[in-house]
């Protein structure tokens, strides 16, 4: 079988063509948007598909000043790390115990962990908020870091231990010989040893937080601390008549977003497909 | 050595703060959704909880904006498994097909997750703008189909499908992700030997590729429903209202509304323990349903 000397067929190029229409149309609404938000309110309605006249860099300037992008920016990055730590670490120490030691309802707390997938996150939305009122918790981006690391917990619990089975258990004796205690093997050799699952976790957990809108828009009142998704939401409410600073704004926060992923796109990926794999 | 790992002191350590946040912040809060859902509460601290036994339920289930509700998930639900799975797969073939631009393609189709929903849901607010102005609206124009034109959004024959179609177009590129992991884990033997016996095209589809990537699929089908069976984020932005006589009008959506709107928390923590048990039981019974199909063997 000589597959990869194959010589391309008329089909094959017939799909191909078909395959990068779809990819393009694909794309289109983002290049739109890097348009629109460059073009001026009513060149927007005049016609969808041209280039921008002239380039107005001012729609921009309208978006970072008056909607803030910038702070909610910050905000969201703070609780995204805050979680990822969080997650890293504690997720990283539970899936050591439940992949390399052995008790009786060891299974059980696996179990339990695992099954937070099902669980919506609509569902403790009531509960939480009148918890968080009574005990005067709004706004509180601790508070919300732990929130949302509870919700990152099952994933990153799924893929850690997934990892760590695969580590093997002689490395671990071979250390315990020479006289190390067990917090020294975990953060010596089996964290380490762990990073491209507690990366892989990372990045699923960074998504999460990034995407969230209704942790934000519920347990945080205060505009200051609002988050990305909320910011741009009840800028996009105030400014609704001003297309251009609205596409301005979407563009702000995806503009990153497309950058980060093209530079990282097989961490990324890997990340995400490891989830996919153990799922 | 043993003994070590049989050491209770270090299994509670290590295991104490992730499960300590995880049961404060997910399972306590849930059960305690359930036990509200059988009271009564405006959602003013100094006011408590009144014990109304099933009556939210009853209400619940007589209401027939929460009955539309339910309507719209499952059609949402079975619409996008029709055509996120199928989408993501072929994609997910087609890429790992084609040698060049490999990259290129899986990015154009993988981006759309990875943006925030808001400004994907935005984004999409301008394309279903509702005059002639509107995005979908000029294109359909300009290929001389002026009787197609719509008010997307506020027509409530058309709404539930558009916004099924920005779900669509955020998520297939993570069932081509999937699709792609399944097969690079297809042994290339396998599939030689099927060509051997004279498996081509969609034969070589239809009973090598899908059957080696059942799992995968049967995970794809699991995430769609339970995905759609709690959707809030799209349908909030781009129809917060629940749509022209409630077209668009989703559990999670209605829940929000009734708790955080009109104050109903006790309706709300109903709605929400219907959601989380809905989820629960389609995600076991799929996966019931779909284990039938693992007999095949090779």
């Amino acid at each position: 079988m000589n597959r990869a000397k194959k010589r391309y067929s008329i089909g094959h190029i017939i799909g191909f063509i078909v395959f990068l229409a779809i990819a393009v149309i694909n794309v289109y609404p983002l290049v739109f948007s890097i348009f629109c938000s460059l073009k001026g309110n009513l060149e927007i309605f005049e016609s969808f598909v041209s280039l921008p006249k002239e380039f107005r860099y001012e729609n921009y300037i309208t978006a970072w000043n008056v909607g803030n992008i910038g702070r909610y920016f910050l905000n969201t990055i703070i609780l995204a790390a805050g979680t990822i730590i969080l997650t890293g670490v504690f997720g990283a120490m539970a899936s050591y115990i439940l992949s390399k030691f052995h008790f009786k309802i060891k299974s059980g707390i696996y179990l339990l962990f695992i099954s937070g997938m099902m669980i919506p996150i609509q569902a403790v939305l009531i509960p939480l908020s009148y918890v968080f009122g009574k005990f005067g918790m709004m706004n509180n981006y601790g508070m919300l870091i732990l929130l949302y690391s509870a919700f990152c917990f099952p994933m990153t619990v799924l893929i850690l231990t997934g990892f760590m089975n695969s580590i093997p258990t002689e490395l671990e004796e071979a250390m315990i010989i020479d006289g190390a205690g067990i917090h020294q093997v975990f953060f010596r050799m089996i964290m380490p040893l762990s990073m491209p699952g507690i990366i892989s976790a990372s990045i699923f957990n960074f998504i999460q937080v990034w995407n969230n809108l209704l942790f934000p828009l519920i347990f945080i009142t205060d505009k200051e601390k609002g988050t990305i998704s909320m910011g741009l939401l009840s800028f996009f409410g105030e400014y609704s008549t001003d297309y251009s600073a609205s596409m301005a704004g979407i563009c702000l926060t995806t503009i990153p977003v497309i950058i980060a992923y093209v530079l990282f796109q097989d961490r990324i990926e890997n990340g995400l497909m490891s989830g996919a794999v153990k799922g | 050595m043993e003994k070590i790992r049989r050491n209770k002191k270090y299994i509670c350590i290590f295991l104490f703060p992730a499960l300590a946040v995880y049961l404060c912040f997910e399972v306590i809060p849930v059960i305690m959704s359930i036990y509200f859902s059988f009271h009564e509460w405006p959602g003013i601290q100094s006011v408590p909880l009144e014990f109304v036994g099933l009556d939210n339920f009853v209400n619940l289930f007589q209401n027939p904006v929460f009955l539309k509700s339910l309507q719209n998930v499952l059609i949402y639900a079975a619409i996008s498994v029709v055509l996120q799975v199928p989408i993501g797969f072929a994609l997910g073939f087609l890429v790992h097909k084609f040698m060049h631009f490999k990259r290129f393609f899986k990015a154009s189709f993988f981006i759309p997750m990875i943006l925030s929903v808001s400004a994907v849901s935005l984004l999409w607010n301008f394309i279903y703008f509702p005059t002639d102005k509107g995005i979908l609206n000029t294109i359909l124009i300009h290929l001389g189909l002026e009787n197609m034109t719509q008010q997307w959004l506020v027509n409530p024959d058309t709404a539930l499908i558009a916004l099924i179609a920005v779900s669509t177009w955020t998520s297939v590129g993570y069932y081509m992700i999937i699709c792609l992991a399944g097969l690079t884990a297809v042994p290339e033997s396998i599939i030689e030997a099927g060509e051997i016996d004279g498996a081509t095209g969609l034969k070589k589809i239809g009973y090598l590729y899908i059957p080696m990537l059942w799992d995968s699929v049967k995970m794809s089908v699991i995430m769609v429903i339970t995905g759609v069976l709690k959707i809030f984020d799209t349908v909030y932005i781009l129809t917060p209202s629940g749509g022209t006589d409630n077209s668009t009008i989703v559990p999670a959506l209605l829940m929000y509304n009734e708790a955080y709107r009109y104050g109903h928390y006790g309706t709300g923590s109903a709605i929400a323990t219907v959601i989380f048990v809905l989820s629960a039981v389609v995600s076991v019974a799929s996966l019931k349903l779909m284990n039938r199909r693992e007999s095949v063997e090779y």
